[in-house]
């Protein structure tokens, strides 16, 4: 099998969910001595971008998305570590993650965080109901690029504020790229409150984090 | 019910399986597709209400092994309230046929409706999940509801504000805006001259502040309602079956909310359905809900009027009509928005599926809830009237009407592009809170365009 057909297996095992197929591919890329990243590029991150497409289009429903995930997670078990041992490794940007106080609701947020994390950023995901300064305590402990809020409650949605402002009254706004989200947000509000970035659904999220990224010429 | 069975379920809440939340989603996940595949479920576009009773009978037993299976996941104690077949059974079998609704001359009776039942629905009709302006301009939104006289029973909008205040959960200003929603929702009754009218919530998120709205002077009374929700999917927690305890001893109505995301956890609208009437039964039996909000969501576009969605809402509906004294009321959910066509076309749609599913009806809620008071009576009207008018038809004459209706909006159903309208400032007179011509011409202009197609609509 040549490269560029094993790279196509490896996409279509992604998106299949197939766990096993896509771990035995990884093994097979690398006894090929087939260079890792860009089988995480072409095989493994081309497979979830239909994955991502697809379920934007609603071709497909968020169990297949997450099977996906999973087949990706096994098969970045293999690659990865090789790819480090080469020194090949991207660094990956990192995304700290909330449904934000007041609110339960995480089905969302959830969707969001497995996109990203799908699509090679490093992702904390804080749960629900997450209190502004803890969001923030994360972003300062790893070092975050972004800040991802979510709410499907109007009643949360002043906290999106609140996090905003108290990046700004700590003196850290500028070191963050801050993405709000969720069923009453909308484009024009997050823009007002100040937010970088707004996403209609988790595939617009992921396109909007890699153009903020893209503009702030980070990794 | 039933202060017994209260302490039971929550024994079970603080002393059942222990399990890590995402393992539950993982675990609801894969069983759900297990149990579409094992009783082979296939949802078919061409006929958005199915038409075979045995596909009916199949979810709700498919639901039933899924809440026997999984149990009631709570998210206070992560542990899964389990049942017995035999509890759920004898739960099932105490429900009533029918309930009574407000008080005086302005109560109504909600009846448990059956597939393609004769018997018009009841219509809960309010500006359901839509942020409204607080105040004066609250109370003739919900009046324009109230002196629709097809409209049963009020329903509940949320503020963004009180007393200019943004309303943050569990703050002094969520609990003033829970008493003051109820005191506004009496007087758009009263102003209407229905003031037994069946109020059906106050929208406010924490349970407790939900307590306040209960005044039998100012507020809600016992003839009313008040919605107890679930988690997104088949999850409850300690508060809001505390919640549910103070309504028992009060003696007012629960509604139990549900909110299955179509295109979730459940996966497509099959497995949704199945899920959905599992958390019907786990309503009825941990919240003693005196009737059920299947509020659909589809994940992308915050609506439940798509084709999948009203196959979706139309199977739970039969599978509970055919198996079950649960009353299922579907929430239409629109994308569009007051003073649009396609708004009207959406109400009309679902009412239709609903009807004829068995089901009753609330609504409507419209831009995928985005938009200050994009909300107003006349889209619930269309809702009422044209379930009224479905009332009685067969399932294969509403499939019929329905595949003349879904191509005049369906492609614009995307949340983001469908057209928003206008709000209820724009649309009605604002003193005798009626609707301006621009928005009666254009629902008597659909109207009209029903009847030809089958509908009688007033």
């Amino acid at each position: 099998m040549s490269e560029a057909q094993l790279f196509e297996e490896l996409a279509n095992a992604v998106y299949a969910g197939d766990d096993a197929k896509a771990v035995e591919l990884s093994k097979k890329i690398l006894e090929a001595g087939i260079e890792p990243l860009k089988a995480i590029n072409e095989g493994l991150m081309k497979g979830m971008s239909r994955v991502g497409d697809d379920f934007s289009q609603l071709k497909i429903y968020l169990p297949e998305v997450m099977l996906a995930a999973e087949a990706m997670k096994s098969a970045l078990a293999v690659l990865e570590p090789e790819a480090l041992k080469r020194g090949k490794a991207t660094v990956k940007s990192k995304v700290v993650i909330a449904t934000i106080t007041g609110d339960i609701h995480d089905i969302g947020k959830n969707i969001v965080a497995m996109l990203m994390r799908a699509n090679g950023f490093e992702v904390y995901d804080l749960g629900r109901d997450v209190p502004i300064d803890e969001l923030i305590k994360k972003a300062e402990e790893v070092k975050a690029d972004f800040i991802c809020a979510s709410t499907l409650l109007s009643t949360s949605m002043p906290y999106m504020e609140d996090l905003i402002s108290l990046l700004k009254e700590r003196g850290i706004r500028e070191k963050y790229l801050v993405m709000v989200g969720g069923g009453p947000v909308t484009r024009e509000w997050a823009a007002s409150i100040g937010a970088d970035g707004y996403g209609d659904d988790g595939d617009e999220a992921v396109k909007v984090a890699k153009e903020l990224l893209q503009r702030r010429g980070a990794p | 019910m039933k202060t017994y069975r209260l302490d039971e379920v929550t024994k079970r809440a603080l002393e059942g399986p222990f399990m890590d939340e995402k393992d539950f989603d993982m675990k609801l996940m894969k069983r759900t597709k297990e149990l579409v595949k094992e009783y082979d479920i296939r949802y078919d576009p061409k006929q958005p209400v199915c038409t075979d009773d045995s596909v009916a009978d199949d979810v709700y037993e498919a639901a039933m092994r899924l809440l026997l299976e999984m149990g009631f996941y709570c998210q206070t104690t992560k542990r899964t309230i389990m049942f017995e077949e035999g509890e759920i059974k004898m739960v099932l079998r105490s429900l009533p046929e029918s309930i009574l609704l407000g008080s005086g001359k302005d109560a109504i009776v909600m009846n448990m409706r059956r597939v393609e039942d004769p018997r018009p629905p009841v219509i809960h009709a309010g500006p359901t999940g839509t942020l409204c302006t607080e105040g004066e301009i609250y109370v003739k939104t919900l009046r324009s509801f109230a002196q629709e006289e097809v409209i049963d029973s009020l329903g509940a909008g949320t503020l963004a504000t009180i007393d200019g205040f943004k309303i943050r959960k569990g703050t002094p200003q969520e609990f003033r805006a829970a008493r003051l929603l109820a005191r506004w929702a009496r007087e758009a009754i009263s102003q209407a001259g229905r003031p037994g009218m069946h109020i059906n919530d106050v929208a406010v998120v924490s349970p407790e502040a939900k307590l306040c709205a209960l005044d039998p002077a100012y507020g809600l009374r016992p003839s009313d309602g008040i919605i107890v929700s679930q988690m997104i999917e088949l999850k409850t927690s300690l508060q809001h079956l505390s919640l549910v305890e103070h309504l028992q001893s009060y003696g007012i109505h629960i509604g139990n909310l549900m909110t299955p995301i179509l295109g979730g956890y459940a996966g497509g609208p099959e497995g949704t359905a199945i899920v959905n009437v599992a958390e019907h039964i786990a309503g009825a039996v941990c919240y003693s809900a005196s009737y059920h909000y299947c509020s659909l969501t589809n994940v992308k576009n915050l609506n439940g009027t798509d084709r999948p969605g009203l196959w979706a809402i139309s199977m739970v509906g039969q599978a509970l009509s055919r198996n079950s004294e649960i009353m299922s009321v579907y929430d239409c959910y629109c994308a569009s928005g007051p003073g649009e066509e396609m708004l009207l076309l959406e109400a009309a749609a679902g009412g239709v599926a609903a009807s004829v599913a068995g089901m009753n009806v609330m609504g409507c809620g419209s831009c995928g809830g985005k938009l200050v008071d994009h909300s107003t009576g006349l889209e619930a009207r269309m809702l009422k009237e044209a379930a009224a008018a479905a009332a009685g038809m067969s399932r294969a004459d509403a499939n019929e009407i329905l595949n003349k209706l879904l191509p005049r909006y369906e492609e614009r159903l995307d949340i983001f592009k469908a057209p928003k309208g206008k709000t209820f400032q724009d649309l009605y007179d604002l003193a005798s809170a009626r609707p301006k011509a621009e928005w009666q011409d254009l629902y008597d202009k659909v109207a009209r365009e029903l009847s030809d197609l089958g509908l009688e609509i007033a």
